[in-house]
């Protein structure tokens, strides 16, 4: 029986407590429900709150205008002129809050694993073709691979970009390089296709220069 | 906006100044009871918003924590012009109860009148209780944060405003309400 008067006492206790803020809708829902209930058995309380009414009306008076122009203007001038210098580390610190604040924290993390996804895959296709290659066996007394030959080739300025198009289709050319200073292209061509992708070349109109380089090195 | 005054924004910095204004200037006034000094503790106040808004560290409200300044503000202006900040046991400026007239929108205005001087009456720990809470509309939790104390600190203090304010009032206005 004492107990349950001290529960009650301190449950009046509490609710005479959060009336200010139950008067301005101020409280949680369930705190705002605590007090409800309390009210409805609770005269004392119920009495309180016409009370808090009164406050409440009492406290809204106005009070008199101030000029918020002239009051900033002497804020103003105590301000400095130039922006705040926001030091590196603050700088840096801001930046971490931010990304990792919730809204960030999401498609941050999203980005993560995409991009772990990524490296282990790069690293799985990368280790493949190197792990082929050091198992291939080449005799020394066979021929290396043949590399393409190289051939310096410069068009006239009037070429158009169809018409060079063209001329490297027909010679089995590609371009790795260039223009170079003098307006000179590198092309790459199968050595066993060399010498008729040089006539073809030294045919065309449009052609001003041709010079494989490998042919000059091998002389 | 805060992040924007960070940066020296002080287009961004007029904007909150002019928001902020009114109300910081009533809950200075309120506070302190001193008109003389409010917009000196406002300047404060938002001079140091202005320089310290790299530090708002986003944990609460932007309003919560310049009231916070504010009330910090206008405690030390108290402490500096010898205005006690905490509860004084010697009750002084007890309304005058022969003005109040029991009819309707006059005694509604006298009313007004008497818990208006009542409040200004309480210590200025009680008063930026019932500021916060009646005027600005602020939760007890929010309260808390602003006056850096407990929530029960809050709570006490407001209980402790109300039975001095009851205790202010004259019997007869008791029996009115």
């Amino acid at each position: 029986m004492t107990a349950r008067v001290v529960n009650l006492d301190s449950a009046h206790r509490e609710v005479r407590d959060l009336l200010p803020w139950f008067v301005m809708g101020t409280l949680d829902e369930a705190e705002q429900r605590l007090v409800d209930e309390h009210l409805k058995a609770c005269a004392a309380c119920r009495g309180e709150l016409e009370w808090e009414r009164q406050l409440r009306e009492a406290n809204r008076v106005a009070l008199p205008e101030r000029d918020v122009d002239r009051a900033f203007a002497a804020l103003r001038a105590r301000l400095p002129a130039q922006p705040r210098e926001v030091p590196l580390f603050e700088r840096l610190r801001d930046l971490g809050e931010r990304l990792l604040s919730p809204a960030w924290m999401r498609p941050m993390l999203a980005l993560q694993a995409v991009a772990i996804v990524g490296l282990a895959v790069a690293l799985w296709a990368g280790r493949m073709p190197a792990a082929a290659q050091e198992h291939t066996y080449r005799a020394l007394s066979r021929p290396a691979a043949a590399e393409p030959a190289r051939v310096v080739v410069a068009f006239t300025p009037q070429t158009s970009l169809g018409e060079m198009r063209r001329i490297l289709l027909a010679s089995d050319a590609r371009i790795v390089d260039g223009p170079t200073a003098a307006d000179a292209y590198i092309l790459a061509i199968a050595p066993e296709r060399l010498d008729a992708a040089v006539q073809r070349l030294r045919g065309e109109s449009s052609v001003l220069l041709v010079q494989p380089l490998e042919a000059k090195a091998a002389q | 906006m805060l992040e924007r005054i960070a940066r020296g924004d002080m287009r961004a910095f007029e904007t909150l100044y002019r928001a902020y204004f009114a109300r910081l200037a009533r809950f200075i006034e309120r506070t302190t009871r001193r008109p003389e000094l409010v917009e000196e503790i406002l300047n404060d106040t938002m001079f140091v918003v202005s320089t310290s808004a790299h530090k708002f560290n986003r944990t609460s409200k932007a309003s919560t924590w310049i009231f916070a300044i504010a009330y910090r503000k206008s405690l030390k202006a108290l402490r500096d012009v010898d205005d006690p900040v905490e509860a004084d046991d010697a009750l002084e400026a007890v309304p005058d109860t022969d003005a109040i007239e029991p009819r309707d929108e006059v005694m509604r205005t006298q009313l007004r009148r008497i818990l208006t001087e009542a409040v200004d009456a309480l210590s200025a720990n009680h008063r930026a209780v019932i500021e916060l809470t009646y005027f600005q509309e602020a939760g007890y939790r929010e309260i808390a944060e602003i006056m850096g104390c407990p929530i029960e600190t809050v709570k006490t203090r407001m209980f402790h405003a109300r039975r001095r304010l009851k205790a202010l009032l004259p019997e007869r206005l008791e029996d009115i309400l």
